[in-house]
């Protein structure tokens, strides 16, 4: 779907294929703008970055859309000329954050259906429910975005889906394509070349840069003791140590698990024993096949929560699991701290 | 050298494959699968390619292996190790096992036998044998009219779910018997095919399997008048799981409702969130989306590099054929599959719960000789109950 859009649209959205067309018809060589116009733009580019930034999101401003639509070239110009790839990274995210809340408010469903073709390549089913517009998506265009989110709302189970299609509140709808939209400004601004921007612009990217240097690499040095480990590597031990049989998945859990927080294949081995099928040369195979040194050569990682409850070996606590997708960053992530009810 | 036994039940099938070439169904796409075999006294062998159905009929036919199995996925190189065969896409397959059902035949026909002392004991094994303590025990599982029976209605209820949920026509969905104790579905839709990676497969999986239901989804909000929850509970006509749940619980007595028998989906929801705390309601709710749900085996849906049984073979533990199902209402799991012969074999029972194939009926036997049609035999060596007199 096509739809020829405004320019206040435009502002809102300045990565669609129309702004881009809308922009040269200001012929845009930034530094021909008059004083006035370049001003205002170049400092609400500069308010872009800085938001990014400071609070990882842009504020759309509406006020003045040719401002607002210029501004979004000359704001990703500065990003590229500080070089800087985590602010490109973050920006991308700002910028993404700022589509979606404008498109949470947008009454043009049409326009909405636009944005979702252009950036996701979409296609949107409009439906009518209690005379509001809500939206529809194939099941497998659902999928492919939501499984990359963890809570459970997002769960297939708890969408209504029928005859192939899955049903979406807006607010739902704008969250699907978050990623994408970050992914495409990325893609744009790691392939944008520019010759030059103003020696003010410049200047002010070169501070940027000074300022926000790029985080140190962490080298991620795992050392997990076992009461740490999560419930369900736990409960495969904890079935080892007693003599019980774990299912092959517990198995291929607790090994993939303890092999991807730094246990060698002789620690993981030694778990073994116990096993009342245990015969240590194919145990040592299947280890080292799951640790990347037999076979494929290819070191598996640990299977998703979602698996893990699809073979009904999930024991989740209400701490750390609510936070996680995978038992690896089980304790890595601030415990759920429950609110206490005062006495009433 | 292969024992007796083992000799025989391979001759068996080699004459099979040699005279009914014609029942393999050769899948398509046939240069971009993997194939395996699981030769009768040996291991699992994978990575195969074929290039021609008549390179891989004659391998079948020369092998007479007690297992045929061909990739779900689709591969640029098939025969290459695992990491290397590069995963193009791959058919979305549903195993439904009448092991994985609690039918109620189970501990009549199920046995265990602990591999220390002999001792034989009913239903499923327990944890260690009650008689010598030991951990190794080797599990029975049998299939009867009743357990396929359940089993057959668990792929009518995924095949409304495919259809009506995920859109999938029914021109696209095809039900075979495994061959022994269960049905095997595919969906032959290219797009789904194409479109789904493994994650998206797990999300499937648990929506026919009914897992991680939240009763927000059902409408049930502790914030809400009765009033409002009226309106927002879910009825028998609605699509998708609040339908399904709704008829659930319309069409099901709980013993903990005697007095909501009579009443509608709403009004037994009413119920229940009026006398359960939220934790225990959120959990019997999970209860019953996973006993409306499909009993699938997950792991077969979400594995992207089974291999699974090609149709129109036979299955080492039964000899009886994986077979394509035209009528799945009308077909009969120990008539219609059954196509060995007839020709009568010596052997020695060790023991073996009543069976029926071809309307002819077995057993019980209990260490005892005696003479079988082909298809008995094997059906009873294939499972390691009897062996050649």
């Amino acid at each position: 779907m096509n739809i020829q859009l405004a320019e206040a649209d435009l502002a809102k959205y300045p990565f669609l294929s129309q702004a881009g067309e809308q922009a040269k018809v200001y012929d845009l060589d930034i530094t021909e703008l008059g004083p006035d116009q370049y001003s205002l733009v170049a400092e609400r580019a500069k308010e872009r970055v800085v938001d990014t930034i400071r609070k990882r999101k842009v504020e759309a401003n509406l006020d003045n859309p040719g401002v607002e639509l210029l501004s979004f070239p000359l704001a990703m110009a500065i990003v590229k000329a500080t070089k800087l790839e985590h602010l490109a990274f973050y920006f991308a995210l700002a910028e993404a954050l700022r589509v979606e809340s404008l498109l949470v408010k947008e009454d043009n469903a049409n326009l909405i259906a636009d944005v979702f073709q252009n950036v996701a390549k979409v296609k949107l089913i409009k439906t009518y429910d209690d005379e509001k517009t809500s939206f529809a998506i194939n099941f497998a265009e659902y999928l492919k975005r939501a499984t990359q989110f963890h809570e459970p709302e997002w769960n297939l189970i708890n969408r209504p889906v029928s005859n192939g299609l899955v049903y979406l509140a807006k607010h739902h709808l704008v969250r699907l394509i978050r990623a994408e939209t970050q992914r495409m400004i990325y893609q744009r601004l790691k392939s944008l070349t520019i010759t030059k921007i103003p020696p003010q612009l410049e200047a002010f990217a070169q501070e940027i840069a000074l300022k926000n240097p790029p985080p140190p690499k962490v080298e991620d040095i795992i050392s997990i003791s076992p009461e740490r480990y999560p419930p369900c590597v736990k409960h495969a031990l904890d079935m080892l140590k007693n003599g019980q049989d774990p299912p092959h998945f517990a198995r291929f859990l607790m090994t993939t698990y303890l092999l991807n927080i730094g246990k060698s294949v002789d620690d993981v081995i030694t778990l073994f024993p116990r096993a009342a099928d245990f015969n240590e040369r194919i145990t040592r195979y299947q280890v080292e096949h799951l640790a990347g040194l037999k076979g494929g050569k290819v070191k598996y990682s640990v299977p998703s929560c979602k698996t893990v409850v699809s073979h009904s070996f999930c024991f989740r606590d209400n701490i750390y699991c609510p936070r996680i997708t995978n038992p690896i960053w089980y304790g890595r992530t601030s415990p759920v701290v429950k609110k206490v009810k005062k006495n009433a | 050298m292969l024992d007796p036994t083992t000799s025989a039940l391979r001759q068996a099938f080699k004459e099979h494959y040699f005279r009914h070439s014609d029942r393999i169904e050769i899948p398509s796409r046939i240069q971009e699968r993997e194939f395996g075999y699981w030769p009768f006294g040996g291991t699992m062998i994978r990575h195969l390619s074929f290039k021609t159905s008549g390179e891989l009929i004659v391998a079948i036919a020369r092998k007479a292996p007690k297992g045929v199995y061909y990739s779900c996925g689709y591969y640029h190189e098939p025969a290459q190790p695992m990491a290397e065969k590069g995963w193009k896409s791959g058919d979305l397959v549903f195993d439904i096992d009448a092991d994985d059902l609690e039918s109620s035949c189970k501990d009549e026909h199920d046995r265990w036998t602990c591999r220390k002392c002999q001792h034989v004991g009913k239903g499923n094994r327990p944890g260690k044998c009650p008689k010598c303590g030991n951990t190794r025990i080797i599990q029975l599982n049998w299939a009867c009219y009743n357990c396929l029976g359940a089993a057959k209605e668990e792929i009518f209820k995924l095949l409304d779910i495919l259809e009506k949920d995920f859109g999938v026509e029914r021109k696209r969905l095809q039900t075979y018997f495994s061959g022994n104790m269960g049905y095997h579905l595919s969906v032959n839709d290219p797009e789904i095919m194409e479109t789904l990676d493994q994650e998206s497969r797990v999300e499937m999986a648990d929506y026919i399997a009914g897992i991680g239901i939240l009763p927000s989804t059902l409408g049930i909000d502790s914030h809400l008048s009765y009033q409002e929850l009226g309106m927002k509970l879910p009825s028998e006509s609605d699509s998708g799981w609040r339908g399904r749940v709704a008829r659930y619980i319309v069409n099901h007595e709980f013993k903990e409702f005697d007095e909501a028998k009579n009443l509608d989906a709403k009004s037994k929801l009413l119920l229940i969130h009026r006398t359960k705390r939220h934790d225990s309601l959120k959990k019997f709710l999970e209860k019953i989306s996973r006993a409306a749900g499909v009993a699938i085996d997950p792991s077969v849906t979400t594995d992207i590099h089974r291999i699974f049984r090609m149709p129109g073979t036979l299955h080492g533990e039964s000899g009886l054929e994986k077979m394509k199902i035209e009528n799945l209402e009308e077909f009969d799991p120990f008539v219609d599959p059954v196509v060995l012969k007839d020709e009568e074999i010596k052997v020695f029972v060790k023991h073996s719960p009543p069976f029926t194939l071809r309307g002819v009926k077995y057993g019980p036997y209990s260490k005892q000789e005696v003479v079988l049609p082909e298809t008995a035999a094997v059906y009873l060596m294939g499972k390691g109950l009897a062996q050649i007199a």
